[in-house]
């Protein structure tokens, strides 16, 4: 079995445990007083990163894990409060005293605002003649506390907050929590506009992939080639915001979509597909840039299964995963896996570009005009969970709705898992080579931090 | 390199819509001609992503792309704080951030020049208050100017960049 996902939430009387699997979810209770839970992380690697989250959101203790260090708490975070039992309700956490920043003699720290990130995280490794031989990333220092923040709102107030989890993400984020909001409204999505949110999904996809090609081509000093990415995703962002009325697609994912500009994003498509064609025609003939690229920082098979990767990540050390794939629109609308075997750098970078053209391929068919008023209805309650393929791969949202309002709020972004893959692609690799190979993996450390 | 390159693309709409239009080539000059003026021809920007969504980091990553190009006119981000003409700061504080945040802070040099961008560092943008974020996840520094908005695009950035730059002694 695959481990998707694993959580905690509060219940009056008991702690309950979730934990989400491909072909089942299990349920544990624990009691209040002495809350303790078996680690599954010997089975399951990527339990670890969930278990340490779960007991610094709960005060969980988990038993048999070889690894209880702090995930969610850095440096001055107060360790004895825990911040996502219902009982803690405080705003700020006190500090009785100012703590410094602590250092580490054992390793490099590559601090939150280190160039190899755009955004704050940081990273660990252990280093001998430019070998990495221990690679780690540290994440939520930019911890938003959104789980507590959506408790006690309606799904409605939360869509705001939901949409801007991660910008890179948000159209993937809004159709997990309509899908959810239909789930509790017992509604279902009429085909039409089914067909325009899968449109700005895929559309988001490709601008993904065209700004992780740019990165990548910089990287590997193909400056030409980051300048060609850059453009078409400039181009790109500017035909979102015509469609959407918003450069990453913010609030698009609605009931209500203007079509009028969807004819000028197809003469946009099309030309990108014409330029990508061109583009892999050329840098076939390109060895110097491709060979910078192969074997490095590979994932075998075995690894991606034993730490459950999803995404790009996953296909490209030949899993055959994507949450598309399940989705009868998708098969009626000529979608199948893009799947590479090598799962090195270079691998990453084709598919990104196999992806674009399966994503316009899926886009072509869902070109409509057509809209009629649709309405949700008011949703009930109960426990909701929802799916999306995001352009990182696998996202799970879940909700817990009590009286109309989120009791609980979880979401696992792909970059979640794919944080933990970072380790295995980058150990033994030449330090020269490490922002590479961080880049081809899909972060995205607002969505893991959350 | 580049001419292979021009010969094998068939990028002629690419050209044509990534030309700066009139707005851009004025921005271009003005903003150019204030920083020869007065950071002598290169201004280094810092990014603290203090809490964001990453919206706001990837607009001020596009202003180095192709069409908007600022590095063309001495604008540069630094990755030393130190060497850092101003600093930008984008998200909501958190609470684990904000050591590595006021150690960056202290170490900008005088005059200490700080920009907010985006409505998080000013209003929370949609977020609320929460254990995570420093006090309620406003900056806590002392800023010069705001360039606001949900993220604030390109164009934007650089308009309310030469308003700031004006304004400076």
């Amino acid at each position: 079995m695959r481990l998707i996902a694993r959580f905690a939430q509060e219940q009056e009387k008991f702690f309950e445990i979730i934990t989400v699997y491909d072909k089942r979810t299990i349920i544990e209770h624990l009691n209040k007083k002495t809350p303790a839970l078996i680690s599954i992380a010997q089975d399951y690697p990527a339990a670890a990163w969930f278990e340490r989250k779960i007991t610094d959101d709960f005060g969980i203790e988990i038993l048999y894990s070889n690894d209880k260090r702090h995930l969610v708490k850095h440096e001055h975070f107060p360790k004895d409060i825990f911040p996502m039992q219902k009982k803690y309700t405080k705003l700020s956490v006190s500090h009785e005293e100012e703590v410094s920043l602590s250092t580490n003699n054992h390793g490099v720290i590559l601090r939150p605002t280190h160039p190899y990130l755009l955004e704050s995280s940081q990273f660990q490794l252990f280093d001998k003649d430019q070998t990495i031989l221990h690679f780690e990333m540290m994440p939520f220092y930019k911890y938003r506390g959104i789980e507590k923040m959506l408790e006690g709102l309606t799904l409605e107030e939360g869509t705001p907050i939901v949409e801007r989890i991660s910008a890179t993400e948000s159209i993937a984020y809004q159709t997990a929590l309509l899908e959810i909001k239909l789930q509790a409204s017992k509604k279902v999505l009429p085909e039409m506009l089914k067909k325009r949110h899968i449109f700005l999904l895929e559309f988001e996809r490709i601008l993904s992939h065209l700004s992780d090609l740019a990165t990548l081509c910089q990287l590997v000093e193909f400056h030409d080639g980051s300048s060609f990415f850059d453009k078409l995703l400039e181009l790109g962002r500017e035909k979102m915001k015509e469609l959407t009325g918003h450069r990453f697609g913010f609030n698009s994912i609605r009931l209500d979509n203007n079509t009028e500009n969807i004819d000028n994003v197809y003469e946009f498509l099309f030309s990108l597909e014409k330029d990508l064609i061109s583009f892999e025609k050329w840098i076939e003939t390109k060895d110097n840039i491709l060979k910078k690229m192969l074997l490095l920082g590979q994932i075998s098979k075995k690894d991606a299964e034993a730490y459950g990767l999803v995404g790009l990540v996953a296909r490209c050390s030949s899993i055959n995963i994507d949450r598309r794939h399940d989705d009868n629109f998708y098969e009626k609308n000529d979608f199948y896996i893009n799947l590479e075997e090598a799962g090195d750098t270079f691998s990453r970078f084709n598919i990104r570009i196999t992806e674009i053209f399966t994503s316009l391929r899926v886009m072509r068919n869902l070109r409509t005009h057509e809209m009629l008023p649709f309405c949700m209805g008011t949703p009930v309650d109960g426990e909701y969970y929802s799916y999306v393929e995001a352009s990182t791969g696998e996202l799970m949202m879940y909700i817990s709705l009590k009286k109309g309002i989120i009791d609980r709020f979880y979401v696992r972004d792909a970059s979640f898992l794919n944080g933990l893959a970072l380790s295995l692609a980058i150990k033994n690799s030449d330090v020269s080579t490490l922002g590479l190979i961080v880049k081809s993996i899909p972060l995205n450390i607002s969505a893991i931090d959350l | 390199m580049l001419k292979l390159f021009k010969n094998k693309f068939p990028s002629g709409q690419l050209e044509k819509e990534l030309l700066k239009d009139g707005e851009l080539k004025r921005l271009d000059k003005e903003l150019k001609k204030l920083i020869k003026k007065k950071f002598s021809s290169k201004l280094n920007l810092y990014i603290l992503d203090a809490g964001s969504c990453s919206g706001c980091e990837l607009e001020l990553q596009a202003l180095f792309n192709p069409l908007y190009n600022v590095s063309s006119i001495g604008i540069e981000v630094t990755y030393k704080i130190e060497d850092a003409d101003i600093l930008l700061i984008t998200g909501l504080m958190t609470e684990n951030m904000y050591l590595e945040a006021k150690d960056i802070y202290k170490k900008l040099k005088e005059p200490k020049r700080v920009i907010t961008i985006g409505d998080c560092p000013l209003f929370q943008a949609p977020f609320k208050n929460t254990f995570a974020l420093k006090d309620d996840g406003r900056n806590p520094f002392a800023s010069e100017y705001a360039i606001l908005g949900c993220p604030p695009e390109p164009r934007l950035i650089m308009r309310e960049l030469l308003k700031y730059l004006k304004k400076l002694g």
